[in-house]
């Protein structure tokens, strides 16, 4: 019995951060263009990083077609290399690309493939913990999957404290903004919610500038919380001299979300409770009448690609999407 | 399932560990057309036990066998202190000494006087204490309690009551006047950079499979004995009990052969037997417990049904722990909390252990018949001592052992 040496070619690099850097290869069997982040070891502070861990632990766990997938683990030259599934475009650029048209059924589509990937990860007990247009990656072939599991953990032991710093600021759910130690799978929930909405924005729903900024624009959007409508919100250790927005109304945001239909809209006030015991999970999500309103979602492979660019601008991007 | 490429660099063999060179130095050499020693290894995190002794014999020399069990409390009461200290779950405590015991599964068991003349980096690396303090750091970063190593350091060297500061330390323990060293880092750097070196290799050793062949969401035994004694709707003292039989086997080599939820129900089918009556606890519960009570719960279990656990496992670990007790009793944490003489008997508990294990004495347990003969345990390659310059020169490859239909698949496809 045999294994080939060489299973992978690297081509080029295309990110290098402080602890891997990533390059594009083929995986030679298959001819599959692959990613390799080659994850430095030994030379730092507290060794392996802990990013690395998660994902080696959380993505050799999960097989699903809306999560990216591990290929191989192996140490060579003294690195450790993950082989990844290759992903050239991700969420994040298509929203930024005004020459791109979203259609309707084409955010329906990517919602629904979101939903589907988190809904796998929490049925495996793994929150993802930080979810945001530039994590959902896309596949040639249209598949929206979940990437990056360096701040994923395990759901644990109800009475161990959570670190609240998840998330990237502007898709932090309003508890980890208050600094609770207990959290759900809600917060990813709050996420997706966000990024639906700016889906139909096409520009950040919650841009705040810092974390006191984040709470004003969230409750600027979504009303502040008050004993009322989240109980006990109160005795969370960053609620504190709070400006007080009315909650919403209905036309107001409708007004703000004006091509979004009465179905979407109860989607995303649903995904966006304040409340996480409110909010609802990703079950609930799925059957949501408003995938079954029409228009159908898109097939994944009709749905809008990136414009073909010039191979430098392809790099620049590249290099911005692997800041490792 | 360990695989090898034919055409390996003849300077490496397996099952030699090349420990005189830094782990830091890659060896440029390989990279010119030379073939490069390539390994793919399919995480293997349970051994039978004629597997485990066979391991032992490679690593731990008859001599000093006892040396090893000894140094091995010692250790394991270190790292409860640490744990303690830095106020970890118990789930730490138990995956460190899981990866102390694996380590030296692996590894060569040296536990020599220092000797003041050499001034090997390497010296640090095979003091049991710098891989116990290893074993803590990667088991607090796998069961998310991450601290920062320099913190577990402090901690840990002041529980040994170790100057951390002092100077010229060739990665030797002990703090003698090694004068005339090239090496002039303080001990606490020195101890870093052999833990960073360890914690490639351990990594290497549990084969990058962080949740140890089970699944993601698996307790250790403590926190599951309890879950599975309140599901079946045990009271507070014999799940008491349960949770200090599951507190003494934690430390067992057990954790090697059984996964966790197997072990811990056959804590609680051993503890249903023995219906205990007394065990002392701070709290005294308002419930109590009718002994019919007890047998209903224990006729009650369904070993695969209820908790998924196969019933030859359970059993080989109702056997293991019996024994145990059988052996050990005066070392136990469990006969700190129980009358020395057993009041219904009249009898010291031991016989109660032994009474029990005659009437468990058909109990269907693991079949090992592929794995005693000592030539099918020396041609496997997976039980061969690790060999880390492969990792260093060419390349190793890990997977996890459900994987293993895939690895199949591509060795038929090389096959072609």
């Amino acid at each position: 019995m045999t294994t080939a040496p060489l299973k992978y070619s690297k081509s080029k690099k295309v990110g290098e951060g402080t602890y891997a850097v990533v390059y594009l290869g083929t995986q030679i069997s298959s001819n599959r263009k692959i990613a390799i982040k080659e994850i430095k070891t030994g030379m730092f502070k507290d060794g392996l990083d802990m990013s690395a861990i998660r994902e080696v632990k959380y993505l050799q766990e999960l097989k699903h077609p809306n999560v990216i997938e591990l290929v191989d683990v192996f140490s060579a030259t003294n690195n450790l290399n993950l082989v990844l599934e290759f992903l050239p475009c991700d969420l994040e650029v298509l929203i930024k690309d005004t020459s791109v048209v979203f259609k309707s059924a084409d955010i329906k589509s990517w919602l629904l493939m979101t939903l589907r990937g988190i809904h796998h990860c929490h049925r495996n007990f793994i929150l993802h913990r930080d979810l945001k247009p530039n994590n959902l990656l896309l596949a040639p072939d249209g598949q929206l999957k979940i990437a990056d599991f360096g701040l994923a953990r395990s759901l644990g032991n109800a009475n161990e404290d959570l670190t609240s710093n998840v998330v990237t600021r502007w898709y932090r759910a309003p508890e980890l903004l208050f600094g609770a130690k207990h959290y759900t799978p809600a917060v990813d929930m709050w996420s997706v919610g966000i990024i639906f909405a700016e889906l139909m924005l096409r520009t950040p729903y919650l841009p705040g500038k810092d974390d006191v900024d984040q709470l004003d624009v969230t409750f600027r959007a979504l009303g502040t919380p008050t004993e009322q409508i989240w109980p006990n919100v109160s005795m969370l250790p960053q609620y504190n001299a709070l400006r007080v927005y009315p909650p919403p109304s209905r036309q107001e945001l409708r007004n703000r979300f004006s091509a979004a239909t009465e179905k979407s809209l109860d989607l995303l006030i649903s995904m966006t409770q304040l409340d996480p015991s409110r909010r609802c999970d990703l079950t609930q999500a799925l059957l949501h009448e408003f995938f079954l309103e029409s228009p159908r979602p898109t097939e994944p492979e009709d749905l809008p690609k990136k414009k073909e660019k010039r191979v430098k601008e392809e790099d620049d991007e590249m290099n911005k999407r692997f800041k490792v | 399932m360990s695989v090898k490429t034919p055409n390996t660099h003849p300077g490496i063999s397996p099952g030699v560990v090349d420990s005189s060179k830094s782990n830091l130095t890659p060896n440029g050499s390989n990279l010119s057309g030379k073939p490069r020693p390539s390994v793919t290894q399919i995480s293997r995190p349970f051994f039978t036990s004629s597997e485990l002794s066979y391991l032992h014999s490679q690593t731990i020399a008859d001599s000093k066998k006892l040396v090893f069990t000894q140094r091995k409390h010692q250790i394991f009461q270190f790292v409860f202190q640490i744990v303690k200290a830095l106020k970890f779950p118990l789930r730490v405590l138990s995956t460190s000494m899981n990866y102390y015991q694996r380590f030296y599964l692996f590894n060569k068991f040296e536990d020599e006087e220092k000797d003041e003349s050499t001034s090997d980096d390497n010296e640090l690396e095979k003091d049991p204490y710098v891989v116990a303090l290893t074993c803590v750091f990667l088991a607090t970063k796998n069961e998310d309690c991450i601290k920062k190593l320099r913190d577990i350091q402090v901690v840990a060297n002041k529980i040994r009551d170790i100057d951390e500061t002092s100077k010229g330390h060739n990665g030797s323990g002990s703090n003698g006047a090694s004068g005339g060293s090239r090496n002039s880092d303080s001990l606490a750097e020195a101890q870093r950079k052999a833990i960073m070196s360890l914690e490639f290799k351990l990594l290497q050793l549990i084969k990058f499979d962080f949740i140890n062949g089970t699944v993601l969401t698996l307790d250790s035994i403590d926190s599951l004995t309890i879950q599975f004694c309140k599901k079946l709707g045990i009271n507070y003292k014999i799940s008491m009990f349960s949770w200090l039989i599951a507190f003494d086997i934690m430390s067992t080599p057990l954790c090697l052969m059984i996964p966790s939820h197997c072990i811990s129900l056959a804590i609680i089918i051993v503890t249903l037997n023995l219906k205990p009556s007394q065990i002392t606890t701070k709290f005294t519960p308002v419930e109590d417990l009718s002994e019919v009570n007890l047998e209903e719960i224990l006729e009650g279990i369904d070993c695969y049904e209820q908790f998924r656990c196969p019933e030859p496992l359970v059993n080989e670990a109702i056997i293991y722990i019996l024994d145990y007790y059988i052996h050990q009793m005066n070392y136990s944490i469990l006969n700190e909390y129980i009358p020395a003489i057993d009041e219904e008997t009249g009898k010291e508990q031991v016989f109660k252990f032994m009474e029990l294990k005659s009437r468990f004495n058909d109990l269907t347990k693991m079949n090992q018949k592929s794995c005693l003969k000592r030539q099918l345990l020396e041609s496997d390659e997976y039980l061969k001592v690790w060999d880390y310059s492969v990792a260093m020169k060419g390349s190793a490859r890990f997977m996890l052992s459900n994987k293993r239909r895939r690895f199949s698949e591509e060795i038929d496809l090389e096959a072609v």
